[in-house]
């Protein structure tokens, strides 16, 4: 018997073969943009490509990012856009062959920018609009300007985030207030580092670890889509992380405290979530349910929720977990009326990982391809079939849990 | 495995042997057989080997495929001394489906005997109904009977007068390019030098290796639960009437049992499927632990698991399972059942208590289905070698068939496999 090997053939937790890999790149925009992705080289994480683009060659001389793009030289003569979003504009316009080619073969590209300035707020949404029309998902990460910085500011980052939401498939948006008062002060201060950036790299490496590693549930490229791709709304985003023997209050907290989804009122009105759990092997089912029952509560019954937990044999007795979740309404196209639904569209289910799953199953008739069905089992073990879908139900998920069995507690 | 060739062995030419080739989720099989030349079947072995780039009963992963089952046939000429020109091939997937059509036609023979033209007008009249997708290809029609004027069942009516024949076939199908995709692992140029003679739907070879004559009139449910597939062929009457595969298998309760226990190897999920493995909960289960071991499981610590949590586990899924099946098998007609028994095969059939369950599901009668037939080799009748050796016995059924047609005798035994 070939038990006992070492290396389990389709294990959780392992990284996705290279050809599947999502391809993603991260682009900072602007001051701000570009120190949030400095900060993912000083992390460590060179496992996505980086792109700094600015208008200021100074600032794109001091950053450390390898992968670097000067745009509007011929208005800017390099001397940045001077606080003006139109000059920002006509920058990413006058180099947009360049940011073409940088934007091109990717499946996911996240823009960072800070918005209020010039390059930032004008630049953001012509590279968004480019790298859609290459075939890329984005997903803009941008901060508003502190209150203190005054309102023409604030205008000027409106007007920019209006058009970011316009040319990107979904913007995160968090203002700097917020997260400077949650990270407090002193944190901040002491570990040498802004919360702006940290909350981008946070939210970058931990998106990449979803798509990346397999787990027995898998949350993949096309969950993802499906909860960025929607019609207004909000994009909200989450992360936190615990170890010890509080880990799952200290990673709800964590989580549950990001700036975003610290308002209780906002979560209640989530169309649908992305909640991706990362543990060691001794993590128990009862800790995973204790978890799940809190998500489910802050979420609200309504929520349209996928779970993705992942085996990381580095996490041992450690969790963290991150929550994508969405405000907006499922993109209704031609094809969805017709009674076709596209990609955009997630079913409705319980949130619940051990509530029978009938409630979305049934009545739906045959199986749609391209729908995100929820709660879908690992593609680890069957990978590369069909999913076996039977009356609406998704059998490859563990008949124990669609069917709502406890199992006994340890 | 050593085996010594018998002198009549090695007189014969390799082509006399009958190889039926069974590439299956978890694992291959290939079993041997030769017919002796007073025409029975006698079967010389069997070689299993693990299988790989099979999902769910299909080819998903070619390369890998073919480099298995050149493997699995190397080896299985060396174990036997002898070389395979001809296999017989299972083919299974989510995509094959069935339907049992009927025909009529007026009798046209002389006399208003019925003729073999009849015969043949009334098949075609019957399989026409099927009326495929452009998509689909036909894998078997299978007659299942006749009768004259509405008169009695008839298994062959050539002879007989009357004006109307009518006929029933059951007629297996699938899709286009996915039936092809097995086969096209055994061409000459990836790897195994074989040729395929015939591509039998596996549902249909268990059936043909564990049921007697008697179980096919009496009425009998075939399921194979395979690692990846679940194929069931439902007889009535002497034939197949209603077969289907649901792609649920072994690897679905792996599966489970990781995701309800947490267990992170795959190796290991199976391991406690085969040594710890039920799906009736069993009152003395109750605070009984099973206990892997460091040794056990390289790298892991200590790990201990409920039995009744196992046994869980796998009995809603298997009762699911078979719940489904019954669904779609009484779906029609409920009623007619008694005396039919359950059979079933496939290497998830030795899982403990799964004859107790399929028996309260269905109702019916129930027994582990074990190839019967031929002559020897105890190690073929064992459940997961029912695809196997039905499509040996498929072979020599055929070749006999072929046999006493050249000598101009009646086709009797032909009529439940032909085409
Ligand atoms: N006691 C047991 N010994 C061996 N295998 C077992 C046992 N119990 C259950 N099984 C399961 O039986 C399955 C293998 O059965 P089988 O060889 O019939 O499948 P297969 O033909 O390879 O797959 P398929 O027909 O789905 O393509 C595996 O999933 C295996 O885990
Ligand atoms: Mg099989």
């Amino acid at each position: 018997m070939p038990d006992g090997e070492g290396a389990p053939r389709a294990a959780a937790g392992r990284r996705a073969p290279a050809e599947k890999r999502v391809r993603i790149k991260v682009i900072g925009i602007g001051g701000a943009g570009v120190n949030a992705i400095d900060r993912l080289v000083q992390d460590g994480f060179d496992q996505v490509g980086l792109l700094a683009i600015n208008t200021d060659s100074q600032a794109l001389t001091n950053c450390m990012v390898a992968d670097k793009l000067q745009i509007g030289d011929r208005i800017t003569h390099g001397l940045g856009a001077g606080g003006d979003p139109d000059v920002g504009r006509q920058a990413a316009i006058e180099d947009a062959e360049a940011i073409e080619e940088a934007v091109r073969g990717y499946d996911l590209i996240f823009i960072a920018a800070g918005l209020g300035g010039g390059t930032g707020t004008g630049a953001s949404p012509v590279i968004a609009k480019a790298a859609r029309a290459q075939g890329a998902l984005v997903l803009a990460l941008v901060t508003l300007p502190f209150v203190y910085e005054g309102k023409p500011r604030e205008r000027v980052a409106q007007g920019g985030l209006a058009a970011l939401q316009d040319a990107a498939d979904a913007v995160i948006c968090i203002a700097n207030d917020k997260l400077y008062d949650l990270a407090g002060e002193e944190a901040s201060v002491q570990q040498g580092f802004a919360p702006t950036d940290a909350f981008l790299s946070g939210g970058v490496r931990k998106i990449w670890r979803m798509l990346t590693f397999t787990g027995l549930i898998n949350i993949d490229f096309a969950d993802l889509r499906a909860v960025l791709r929607r019609r207004g709304g909000e994009t909200l985003i989450g992360f936190g992380d615990g170890a010890g023997s509080d880990k799952v209050a200290r990673a709800i907290e964590g989580a549950f405290g990001s700036p975003l989804l610290s308002d209780p009122e906002v979560l209640r009105r989530a169309e649908c979530a992305l909640v991706a759990v990362t543990h060691g092997p001794d993590f128990k089912m009862s800790q995973y349910g204790e978890m799940m029952k809190t998500v489910n509560e802050k979420l609200g019954p309504q929520a349209a929720c996928k779970l993705g937990p992942i085996v990381d044999e580095d996490c041992q007795d450690q969790v963290s977990l991150l929550i994508i979740a969405s405000t907006g309404k499922p993109i209704e196209s031609a094809a969805s009326r017709s009674g076709r639904t596209l990609d955009g569209a997630i079913q409705t289910s319980s949130l619940n990982p051990t509530a029978p799953s009938h409630a979305f199953a049934r009545g739906k008739g045959k199986f749609q391809q391209g729908v995100l069905n929820l709660n879908e089992v690992s593609r680890g073990a069957f990978e590369g079939a069909d999913r076996t879908v039977v009356d609406g139900e998704d059998l490859d998920l563990p008949t124990f849990i669609r069917r709502n069995v406890q199992l006994r507690q340890r | 495995m050593s085996w010594i060739p018998s002198l009549v062995n090695l007189f014969r030419r390799d082509a006399d042997y009958l190889v039926g080739l069974d590439v299956g989720t978890s694992r291959i099989k290939v079993a041997v057989g030769q017919e002796r030349p007073d025409g029975a079947l006698s079967m010389i072995g069997r070689h299993m080997t693990e299988s790989e780039g099979i999902r769910k009963g299909e080819v998903q992963d070619q390369k890998r495929a073919c480099d298995a089952i050149a493997r699995a046939l190397r080896e299985a000429e060396e174990n036997f001394h002898i070389g395979m020109e001809l296999v017989e091939l299972a083919i299974t997937g989510a995509h094959i489906a069935a339907e049992t059509h009927t025909g009529h036609v007026g009798v046209r023979g002389e006399g208003g005997e019925v003729n073999d033209a009849d015969v043949q007008a009334a098949k075609d009249s019957a399989s026409s109904c099927a009326q495929l997708g452009s998509d689909r290809t036909m894998i078997h029609v299978v007659q299942c009977g006749f009768d004259l004027d509405g008169g009695l069942p008839l298994v062959n009516p050539v002879g007989h007068l009357g004006n109307s024949l009518k006929a029933e076939v059951h007629c297996i199908h699938g899709h286009q390019g996915r039936v092809r995709n097995l086969p096209n692992c055994l061409c000459s140029k990836v790897g195994a030098n074989v040729e395929v003679n015939e591509v039998v739907f596996s549902g249909l070879a268990s059936a043909l290796a564990v049921l007697e004559p008697e179980d096919k009139q009496m009425g009998a449910i075939v399921i194979d639960l395979g690692g990846g597939i679940t194929e069931y062929v439902v007889y009535r009457n002497g034939a197949p009437r209603l077969s289907g595969t649901l792609a649920v298998g072994g690897e679905h309760m792996v599966n489970d049992l990781m995701v309800g226990l947490g267990i992170r190897q795959r190796n290991k999920a199976r391991k406690l499927l085969h040594e710890a493995g039920g799906v009736m909960v069993e009152p003395e289960d109750r605070g009984r632990e099973v206990v892997f071991s460091r040794d056990e499981i390289l790298g892991a610590r200590q790990q201990v698991y409920f039995l009744d949590d196992i046994h869980r586990i796998l009995h809603e899924r298997m009762d699911e399972t078979l719940r489904i099946i019954r669904d779609r098998i009484f779906a029609r007609n409920a009623s007619g059942f008694d005396g039919v028994t359950v059979f079933l095969t496939g290497g998830c059939a030795r899982l403990k208590g799964m004859v107790t369950l399929a028996q309260s599901i269905f109702d019916l009668q129930a027994k582990t289905g074990i190839p019967t037939g031929f002559e020897g080799q105890e190690d073929l009748r064992s459940p997961e070698m029912a695809t196997a050796v039905g499509l040996v016995k498929y072979a020599h059924a055929q070749r006999l068939a072929a046999t006493k047609r050249k000598r101009g005798m009646p086709n009797l035994i032909g009529r439940i496999l032909e085409d």
